[in-house]
């Protein structure tokens, strides 16, 4: 797993990151909105893509155009995690209660 | 997606035997996974388990917090898991023993920030709805 907590423990990314899972967005637009150079929302977005967060596409021929996508399998992998954790300890604890019956029968 | 894990169990035993279990190296070795556990506020210890892709199979862990018979919490960090909290607080209910488990800390996470935000936007409805099901059958 990628490291998506870091990515997302910046509140400009997280506002990034909420304003294309509401619709696509071209990175102008962003730069725009959040009132930055591209250079620095093109950072911003880099650590979103880089983590699965995001995805950049060209949306024209000369590749001007650049469209930011959410990607949402990132946050499912998220969710997923903790399940998998849920179910370790879950296991574990049973194991506890297997271990204390037999050292104290 | 909750803010931690927070599990609840109930051992037909009593506290001084489940503590023991907690605490003591071979015990938590054969229950949860091979570990050198010392219950000393301080001590650093490891959890050593299988590696997969990710993960190479080690928990570094300090002990944060002991109360004899009541509480012990201990940090694990591991994976992808960094500094995270694992806390056993045990009470007894007669002749048993109530095991309260939580694994808390998931800092940067979803539940503080993104989810709580996305909830308060309104916007999680229409991930689930417009974004989620685009995701799943790519």
């Amino acid at each position: 797993m990628t490291d998506v907590f870091k990515a997302i423990a910046d509140p400009t990314r997280r506002e990034i990151l909420l304003m294309v899972c509401n619709e696509p967005a071209n990175v102008n637009t962003i730069a725009d909105k959040f009132n930055m150079t591209r250079p620095a929302v093109s950072k911003h977005l880099k650590i979103l893509e880089d983590n699965g967060l995001l995805i950049i596409q060209n949306s024209d021929k000369d590749g001007r155009q650049r469209n930011c996508y959410a990607q949402l399998g990132a946050l499912k992998e998220i969710e997923d995690f903790i399940k998998q954790l849920e179910k370790f300890w879950n296991s574990k604890l049973n194991n506890l209660g297997d271990y204390l019956d037999k050292k104290n029968s | 997606m909750g803010k931690a894990i927070k599990l609840t169990t109930t051992y037909n035993h009593p506290i001084e035997d489940v503590w023991e279990a907690l605490t003591n190296k071979d015990a938590m070795s054969e229950w949860l996974m091979p570990c050198n556990i010392e219950p000393i506020v301080g001590h650093q210890f490891q959890f050593k388990t299988k590696s997969y892709p990710g993960f190479n199979g080690i928990v570094n862990c300090e002990i944060l917090e002991v109360i004899k018979h009541q509480k012990l919490s201990f940090s694990w960090s591991g994976g992808s898991l960094k500094n995270t909290i694992v806390t056993f607080e045990l009470k007894t209910n007669g002749t048993k023993t109530e095991l309260n488990f939580e694994h808390t800390g998931f800092e940067g996470f979803f539940n503080k920030v993104i989810v709580s935000r996305i909830l308060a936007n309104g916007w999680f409805n229409k991930i689930l709805i417009i974004q989620l099901p685009k995701y799943l059958t790519k």
